[in-house]
């Protein structure tokens, strides 16, 4: 098991019981307005697991999880599951609606990118000796086989969080048809509106503790929300976001710092939200184009 | 370093909802296959106006009459700001008790409330009252709440009120902390009115013979009032919330109805003339007041109980409950409430003056709402949501009440008036129908 595996109740205002346990390195949760405890407990016992089985399968940190397998056998054509093959013919979706914007070979671009708020900006020579290591398009994928080459890097961290909602939520749709909301650190689904009025969700202020920048009420649906304001670096007054272009291996100009993204699911969502920052100035531009909710914060 | 421009926006939800169904699997569902999301800001919490109309109709059984529209607003900016608008217009006309005692002859008195060349006879047996009561109130106050960190905030409001004898101004500042994960609240708040009293015809010197009608020098008197209150806030439980708050305020200035008189009876029962009122010119009042709610899935109880307290010597209590009823959708509710309440009388009010007591009392008052009396409010409201969704809640209510009030401590009239009612108390209905969007 990932972590802390262990769950906690408690109770909320309005009759609701949260369950709450920390997954893929943030807080998750679950609430479930009007349910006993006992019912409550099972139902989050459900859905942590399912966290806990995608992170464990498709963490990059561990050795023996399916991305780790896929590392250690680069350079050779390799078959996968199905789980594994959905999410690669997910990626090469992304990846080609996005114009090469979503990438989940870009991760190699940490090894000279780290943002720790400091001014240590790579050498334009660091970055462009990535580039050829960098692009989905390099990646030899026919369902079922894949074929990563030598140096490449596969990463599904860019929606691997909002994929764990969706799943958790459809394993507890079958089970519950009572309204429920799952939440994993801010990426989060509701299968309908409690009982009286709607969820009620706060988007923080990247920057300042526990404020909430926008009050939204959420009936039914998803909402991702992608960007982080303590991820840059800073140098001679320039501030470079996390946010890098996976064509140049450089900061995208302009991200706004924070955008989320109403969704029917919370990997539309999520992808959507992380697009949108990767367009810069633009991205409110794409998400205007993209006919749904949205909030910007910059 | 090459720099590769972003490309010009398109639109990619459609392939990326298809690729999501895909790999969630539920592409195979038939018909629609992921429902849109339904998601909104706040209406209260995000930089939308949420308006309360209302309006409100109350009538006192053969006497006065109030019509009052009320307009009230609330936007919640992001950072945390409130801001409230409150707008209310008055309009009272009818029949108002002018304070003198029923007799069995016929009374006349000279019109005082805004009309004077309007005179007007009370038949015997007859509680005497000023038929041409008619006034227009105008209202409006604005509150500001700012948050000083995330637990604290603070909030300053001002109020105005206008009559064409009678202006009002107060400044209030409250701040308030919350504590353990706001299930904690303390507030401190503190307010300075201001009132400046403009009667129809002059000020009446307090205590003077009507017929008279001698006036102070000045045409309008002042009265200010500085209190304060502190507020706690408990959540018991998550079915259990817990409020009391305590206030205490200090008024001085003047404080009489400048129209009410009292009457001078003699020992036979006869009434010798009349006497303007004249009340002290301080005033001190605190009050308790406890707040319970409690709350289930699809009811909850509000039981609160007030005491207060004044140095004129008036107590009183309140308890009132409410019981509140929602149906399965939750999309509409039934609230029957009862509330009792009984008050000890000022120790200068006195129904009447004796002839042989005239000039002994330093105050005096035979202002109803000053002697001892318990009264009963049943009340029910029928809310509903007109809306279509619980996103864009439309809440229309229907709020009926019925007032009874009954004199306590009838002290009977001299002579032939022991066989009078002259304590008919008071029946009023109220009917308010309110539209938030």
């Amino acid at each position: 098991m990932v972590g802390n595996s262990s769950l906690t109740l408690a109770d909320l205002p309005g009759d609701t019981l949260a369950i709450r346990f920390e997954a893929m390195a943030s807080p998750c949760e679950l609430l479930l307005p009007q349910t006993d405890r006992a019912r409550a407990f099972e139902f989050g016992c459900l859905v942590a697991e399912e966290a806990w089985r995608v992170e464990r399968k498709f963490s990059r940190y561990r050795d023996d999880s399916v991305i780790g397998w896929i590392h250690q056998t680069r350079g050779t054509r390799v078959q996968v599951d199905e789980e594994t093959a959905s999410l690669l013919d997910f990626a090469a979706q992304c990846y080609e609606l996005s114009d090469g914007l979503f990438d989940v070979t870009s991760g190699l671009f940490r090894r000279v990118w780290k943002f720790d708020g400091s001014d240590r900006i790579p050498t334009e020579l660091a970055v462009a000796e990535l580039l050829p290591l960098v692009g989905f398009g390099k990646v030899r994928w026919e369902r079922p086989y894949l074929t990563l080459p030598l140096g490449m890097e596969l990463d599904f961290g860019g929606f691997g969080k909002e994929y764990a909602v969706d799943r958790a939520f459809e394993a507890l749709a079958q089970q519950r048809t009572a309204p429920f909301l799952i939440n994993f650190g801010g990426d989060l689904r509701a299968n309908g509106p409690p009982p009286r009025g709607a969820w009620q969700i706060g988007i923080e202020q990247p920057d300042s503790e526990r404020r909430a920048a926008a009050l939204l009420k959420l009936e039914r649906g998803a909402l991702a929300t992608s960007g982080d304001a303590r991820r840059f670096l800073l140098k001679d007054g320039v501030r470079y976001s996390h946010i890098l272009d996976p064509r140049t291996g450089w900061p995208t100009s302009g991200s706004p710092r924070s955008v989320t993204v109403a969704g029917s699911c919370c990997t539309e969502a999520g992808l959507l939200a992380t697009v949108a920052l990767l367009q810069g100035t633009q991205a409110e531009t794409f998400l205007q184009a993209q006919g749904t909710r949205y909030w910007v914060i910059r | 370093m090459q720099r590769v421009r972003a490309p010009p926006p398109r639109a990619i939800r459609r392939g990326l909802l298809a690729a999501s169904c895909a790999l969630l699997g539920v592409a195979r569902a038939k018909g629609q296959q992921l429902p849109d999301p339904t998601v909104q800001r706040e209406g209260a919490a995000a930089n939308e106006w949420v308006i309360d109309s209302a309006l409100s109709y109350y009538q006192e059984k053969g006497r006065i009459r109030v019509i009052e529209p009320i307009v009230s607003a609330v936007k919640d900016f992001q950072n945390g700001q409130v801001l409230n608008l409150h707008f209310v217009v008055d309009s009272l006309t009818g029949a108002t008790p002018n304070g003198a005692v029923t007799s069995f002859l016929a009374q006349t008195f000279a019109g005082a409330s805004g009309k004077a060349n309007h005179n007007y006879t009370t038949p015997p047996g007859a509680l005497p009252v000023d038929p041409f009561y008619h006034d227009v109130r105008i209202a409006a106050s604005g509150s500001w709440q700012l948050p000083l960190s995330r637990a604290v905030s603070w909030t300053s409001g001002v109020k105005a009120s206008y009559e064409k004898d009678f202006l009002s101004l107060t400044g209030s500042a409250s701040i308030a902390r919350s504590f353990d994960e706001d299930n904690t609240t303390l507030s401190f708040s503190v307010y300075d009115e201001s009132d400046l009293i403009r009667p129809i015809g002059g000020v009446p010197v307090p205590g003077s013979d009507t017929s008279f009608g001698e006036k102070e020098r000045a045409t309008a008197r002042s009265r200010n009032d500085i209190g304060t209150r502190i507020g706690f806030t408990q959540v018991m439980n998550r079915h259990w919330l817990a409020q009391v708050n305590v206030s205490w305020d200090r008024a001085s200035g003047y404080m009489n109805d400048p129209y009410k008189i009292m009457s001078v009876l003699e020992d036979g029962g006869f009434t010798t003339g009349y006497l303007f009122e004249s009340r002290p010119e301080q005033r001190t009042r605190s009050s308790l007041y406890v707040d319970n709610r409690v709350g289930w899935t699809s009811q909850s109880v509000d039981l609160a109980l007030r005491y207060f307290g004044d140095d004129w010597g008036v107590r009183s209590y309140t308890a009132r409950i409410r019981y509140r009823w929602w149906n399965a959708g939750q999309s509409s509710y039934w609230q029957p409430s009862l509330r009792w309440y009984r008050q000890s009388a000022a120790n200068f009010y006195h129904p009447w003056i004796s002839l042989a007591d005239v000039g002994t009392f330093s105050h005096s008052s035979a202002d109803s709402r000053l002697g001892a009396f318990h009264a009963l409010t049943y009340g029910v409201q029928y809310g509903i949501n007109i809306g279509t969704s619980y996103v864009h809640p439309k809440w229309l209510t229907v709020r009926v009440q019925y007032y009874r009030q009954l004199v306590d401590d009838r002290m009977p009239g001299p002579g032939p008036l022991a066989t009078l009612n002259l304590y008919p108390g008071l029946t009023a209905i109220q009917a308010q129908v309110t539209y938030r969007f």
